[in-house]
């Protein structure tokens, strides 16, 4: 750029506002000397006035008035329309996207808790691998059917999930007696902790079969097994190679949570173990509890009932099993003959019982009526039900043998503890009819009827329910119950047909 | 313009009244045609009420108003052939305005005194029609600057160019402006012919 350039420039500036004191001193002196930029200067100075007194075109009247009535339009729509958000609407895409991406992560993550640590077809390969353990080829799959049958931690993934597996692998370890490997461990804690840390690798599928530490401490089954020929040992010896490279795929993140969650397992399971320890003692004592009744029930229910009646009984009978003999001589009682089995121990019930001849003849419900209420809401039903239903806990396994045992092998424990719990539910049944809640009673009995088809006191059961149906004008329901009632439990006949009579 | 998108009509009216002048000014400058620049000017703040939804209170609303009513020029211009872009170089080349006698005195010479009103009506016909002959780019800046008084840096904003550039083009804007009346004696005696 050339002075002269510069300095018209500066002739433009000026002619829209002063100039820095500098640059109006440099531009009178260039001016002084520089001809044409002075003529350049008079001409710009003149253009600038000139279009001062340039032409104003101004709109016409009529487009104005257009204008201003468009406008009146639009406002009025403006002022019915109320904006989505307000004027939040900027930020409504920008949510909308994060809530999208929220909710893609968490389906995310649910689905990997689902399904990323699951193999598909390998639960069905270990299943498989368990299988021959029963039923063996030959003497050497039998043998390594047993070694894995030792090794019991069976790392499947699927097994991440459910906590019985640790429990029984805990259990089950710690009850079995040792293998050949075991005596060249060291026992005790360390080795009880190991075979904790093994349940948790089952619990977690991070199984380390090929782990060193594990094969020489916590879990001498499986390095057994991984030895082992035939099919079961063939898959024991597999699983630690699919697994490792399951474990690779795994995410950052599902590494750490593996990594992090066998403490936290560890804990759980000295948790559940102490738990479950304490089940199986409380199982036991209302097992005694209920073989004493039994034996008293045989026995002579005058006497008991002379010196202590049935439904004051709250002492916990000695936790010896001392009615094993009479467990014994009894046949187990079917759900066909309970009628008659009642009616030899209770004797049966005269036409038009009252409730309390009905407490009479069901003795175990009301003692556990008694009882129930001393015990907090959380060990309702509920949960006697569910210890009664599942399977026992896996330490609690030996303690269940020995009942067992006890019991001649009959089953008997199981009827028992049905029994017990649907005399629970009787006995709640018959709380809630005294109050007058007919409706919840009948829920209670309902649920003995379904849930407990075999209960030897479903005569009451029915006649009850078919009572608190009549009390509220569902004769239908009452009939049918009745109906039932005569056809199971001809004792009760007389009874039966004095409601029918009063229900007509 | 807050209170229009709220819904009031009487703000838009107050808008209007303030920029239909040099609206008006700026679009006739640009097309050179009245009738053409009035039908712009409806396009133009139809277009304002149709969008005002869409203006942020961060933006200057003279430079929004001055983009539209800018794009609509140049789409008219384009629908009708009439661009000519010409670049600043070509009318640099022209003959050389310092060359001759100045404005002023060519003006004296020929008719009344520039110094005078009468002066500067003359030489505003002349000016007007010298505009008519600036190319777009020059005329737009030039009109900005001087007929609607927008500082170099709105005037960039609303080109959408540099602000140095935009001098420059007021620069030769100005140049051939000089040029052009200068010559103005050969013009009306060839329009006297």
């Amino acid at each position: 750029m050339s002075d002269c350039d510069r300095f018209r420039d500066l002739l433009i500036e000026r002619l829209y506002g002063p100039l820095d004191p500098a640059d109006r001193e440099a531009l009178e002196l260039h001016l002084a000397i520089c001809e044409d930029c002075e003529a350049a200067a008079a001409d710009y100075e003149l253009i600038h006035a000139a279009s001062e007194e340039l032409e104003e075109p101004a709109p016409r009247a009529e487009t104005v008035e257009l204008l201003l009535s468009a406008a009146a339009e639009e406002a009025a729509q403006a002022r019915k329309v109320v904006p989505l958000f307000g004027a939040q609407r900027k930020f409504l895409a920008p949510a909308l996207a994060a809530a999208a991406v929220l909710v893609l992560t968490f389906g995310v993550v649910v689905m990997y808790e689902r399904f990323g640590e699951d193999e598909p077809g390998f639960r069905e390969e270990i299943r498989a691998a368990r299988a021959p353990a029963a039923a063996p080829e030959s003497a050497e799959e039998s043998k390594a059917g047993e070694k894995l049958e030792a090794a019991e931690p069976v790392p499947f993934p699927g097994a991440a999930r459910e906590p019985a597996p640790v429990e029984e692998v805990a259990t089950r370890s710690a009850a079995r007696p040792p293998t050949d490997l075991h005596e060249t461990e060291t026992a005790g804690v360390a080795g009880l902790s190991a075979k904790l840390d093994a349940a948790s690798g089952a619990r977690l599928g991070d199984v380390e079969l090929g782990d060193g530490s594990m094969s020489a401490g916590g879990a001498p089954g499986l390095a057994k097994a991984k030895g082992g020929k035939g099919r079961a040992g063939g898959r024991a010896l597999k699983r630690p190679a699919r697994k490792e490279k399951k474990r690779d795929t795994r995410s950052h993140r599902g590494r750490r949570r593996a990594e992090r969650k066998p403490a936290v397992e560890k804990k759980k399971a000295k948790q559940e173990q102490a738990k479950d320890l304490e089940r199986s003692r409380a199982e036991e004592r209302r097992r005694s509890r209920e073989d004493a009744l039994d034996d008293r029930a045989r026995g002579g229910a005058a006497a008991t009932s002379a010196d202590k009646p049935a439904r004051r009984y709250t002492e916990p009978p000695p936790p010896a099993p001392a009615p094993k003999a009479a467990a014994e001589a009894q046949p187990a009682p079917s759900p066909s003959t309970g009628a008659d089995d009642d009616a030899d121990v209770l004797g049966a019930p005269a036409a038009g019982a009252t409730s309390a001849e009905f407490e009479e003849a069901a003795p175990e419900a009301m003692v556990l009526a008694d009882e129930a209420p001393r015990k907090s809401k959380r060990s309702s039903w509920r949960r006697r039900r569910k210890s009664a239903a599942a399977p026992p806990p896996a330490d609690a396994a030996p303690m269940a043998e020995q009942a067992r045992e006890r019991d001649a092998g009959e089953g008997r424990a199981v009827e028992k503890s049905e029994a017990i719990t649907a005399g629970v539910l009787l006995a709640r049944a018959r709380e809630r009819k005294a109050a007058g809640d007919c409706r919840g009673a009948l829920i209670r009995y309902e649920r003995i009827m379904h849930e407990f088809p075999g209960y030897r006191r479903m005569d009451l059961v029915l006649l009850e329910a078919a009572e608190c149906h009549q009390k509220l004008g569902q004769k239908r329901k009452a009939l049918r119950l009745l109906d039932r009632l005569d056809k199971a439990y001809p004792a009760w006949l007389d009874r039966s047909k004095k409601m029918r009579k009063e229900l007509e | 313009m807050a209170a229009f998108q709220q819904g009031d009509a009487n703000a838009f009216g107050e808008l209007l009244s303030r920029h239909q002048g040099p609206v008006m000014r700026y679009l006739f400058r640009f097309t050179g045609n009245r009738d053409l620049a009035e039908d712009l000017f409806q396009e133009v703040f139809l277009r304002v009420v149709k969008s005002a939804k869409t203006f942020r209170a961060e933006a200057k609303f003279t430079t929004w108003l001055y983009r539209i009513a800018r794009n609509l020029c140049i789409d008219k211009a384009r629908r009708n052939g009439l661009v000519t872009m010409v670049s600043t170089e070509e009318v640099a080349m022209g003959r050389n305005p310092d060359e001759g006698p100045t404005i002023g005195e060519r003006l004296k010479s020929e008719g009344p005194d520039p110094e005078t009103a009468a002066g500067r009506q003359v030489l505003a016909g002349k000016l007007s029609r010298a505009l008519d002959e600036l190319p777009e780019e020059q005329r737009e800046v030039f009109v900005m600057r001087e007929l609607l008084d927008m500082p170099f840096g709105e005037i960039a904003d609303v080109t959408g160019t540099p602000e140095n550039t935009v001098k420059s083009r007021m620069r030769y804007a100005l140049e051939a402006l000089r040029r052009r009346l200068r010559a103005v004696g050969t013009i009306t005696a060839e329009e006297a012919r």
